[in-house]
């Protein structure tokens, strides 16, 4: 306990979170537009968000150097983004205290740790496609119901399904750990270099 | 302040609950016709509070992809119709995703610091939140920058193309944050004391009565579920 009281987060931390939170929010935004396109794209969506978000959450990590911030970013994310449906901030709170846990244990220091934590981050915002998966059957009756053909209604239960759901978590493992390297490359790279980060 | 006094203002905590009771209502399956009410309750509201023209345009959009799944979808081959699944889903879930403009749209960013210490979250918490939502625009003007400056140098590759977005942003990020706090220390967010706060939020009538309306509603919808389809 005496080390969390130490490591308090400060307003400076804060400040920090928010402005890289709003880095998040605007990929996930992007990508939750492109999305509305079409499901493939959309079931797609998070690993490109799990690569792109890699260098702000390591970032993040390097900065603050300290619990708190990432929970916060899942939660805000969650709110901001819950017009599209209430799970996100529950989901949210859930990834980003495994993500805080996962981070602790390997003192934001280490690489694999840091990957771990980064992936359960992720997670948090798995929440955008819950509702889809627990309204299926009202969402196929209303398509069935506003007279769209049988073969639509088919095709989308076919997608709607648990295994497929599994597909997207795998997925969701794949882009971290590409995201999460990729982002310590950019670290490496540029902000050691430029003395952002020690 | 006498401007805003003309129109309708809630307590932004109100505006939250007033949206939890519409999430209910959307998501436990209610006859069509609750849809309706809480999206004709939303209208009323934007009316009051002055947003009419983007209530206007909220509907608009919903009315377009209505009738496009009426009468354009079942002509398409349903490959392609799969294609506009997320969209239906979106006029789906459309009575949250009212609430939740509502509450974008009349909520100034001061009003919900206030609601939120009101309701004591943490501090760390209301900051982030509130540094979030104001840095989202600004972050918007300088993606503009950075990619005029890229079309200038024909920038090519994907790894490329992102490194060379990510890391001036990044950058100029972490730069901001920095100046941002500390002008903000130097305005005493530091300060461990209670806070005061130009916008005073708080209930009055008005919130009553919203809330009581969207919960009416949204017991109906539970009342009502076996009578009507």
């Amino acid at each position: 306990m005496s080390e969390l009281q130490k490591n308090k987060m400060t307003a400076k931390d804060a400040i920090f979170t928010g402005a890289l939170g709003a880095v998040c929010i605007i990929i996930r935004f992007v990508m939750m537009v492109a999305g509305g396109f079409s499901p493939y794209v959309w079931f797609s969506a998070h690993f490109v968000d799990a690569i792109l978000i890699g260098p702000v959450f390591m970032l993040m990590v390097a900065k603050t150097q300290k619990n708190g911030p990432f929970v916060i970013t899942s939660l805000v994310t969650g709110l901001v983004m819950m017009a599209a449906t209430w799970m996100l901030p529950v989901t949210g709170l859930i990834g980003g205290l495994l993500s805080e846990l996962c981070l602790r244990k390997g003192k934001f220091q280490n690489k694999g740790w840091l990957i771990a934590g980064f992936f359960c981050f992720n997670m948090g915002f798995i929440g955008d496609f819950l509702p889809l998966w627990f309204t299926k059957e009202a969402y196929l009756q209303s398509a069935a119901m506003q007279g769209m053909d049988a073969g639509y209604v088919a095709t989308m239960e076919s997608l709607l399904t648990w295994p497929v759901f599994a597909l997207i978590v795998a997925s969701i493992v794949v882009g971290s750990v590409i995201g999460g390297l990729f982002g310590l490359k950019l670290m490496k790279k540029h902000f050691e270099k430029a003395g952002l980060v020690k | 302040m006498t401007g805003e006094k003309k129109f309708l203002a809630l307590d932004p905590r109100t505006k939250f609950l007033i949206w939890l009771f519409t999430n209910v209502v959307v998501f436990s399956n209610a006859p069509r016709i609750f849809f309706t009410l809480t999206m004709t309750l939303y209208a009323l509201l934007f009316i009051l509070a002055g947003k009419a023209g983007s209530m206007v345009k909220l509907l608009a959009g919903y009315a377009v992809v209505l009738l496009a799944q009426r009468f354009l979808l079942p002509l398409l081959p349903s490959a392609i119709a799969t294609i506009f699944a997320t969209v239906t889903y979106a006029v789906l879930i459309f009575p949250c995703v009212m609430g939740g403009m509502y509450i974008i749209s009349t909520t100034s960013v001061s009003q919900l610091i206030s609601a939120f210490r009101r309701m004591r979250v943490p501090e760390n918490f209301t900051i982030t939140m509130a540094v979030t939502l104001r840095y989202l625009p600004a972050l918007r003007e300088d993606v503009r920058h950075i990619l005029d400056a890229m079309s200038l140098r024909q920038i090519k590759g994907l790894e490329q193309r992102l490194e060379c977005i990510y890391i001036p942003i990044l950058m100029g990020t972490a730069q901001t944050a920095e100046e941002l706090s500390e002008s903000a220390a130097a305005r005493g967010i530091e300060y461990p004391g209670r806070k005061t706060s130009w916008h005073t939020v708080g209930f009055h009538v008005q919130d009553g009565i919203v809330a009581f309306l969207f919960l009416a509603v949204c017991v109906a919808s539970f009342l009502c579920k076996g009578v009507l389809g």
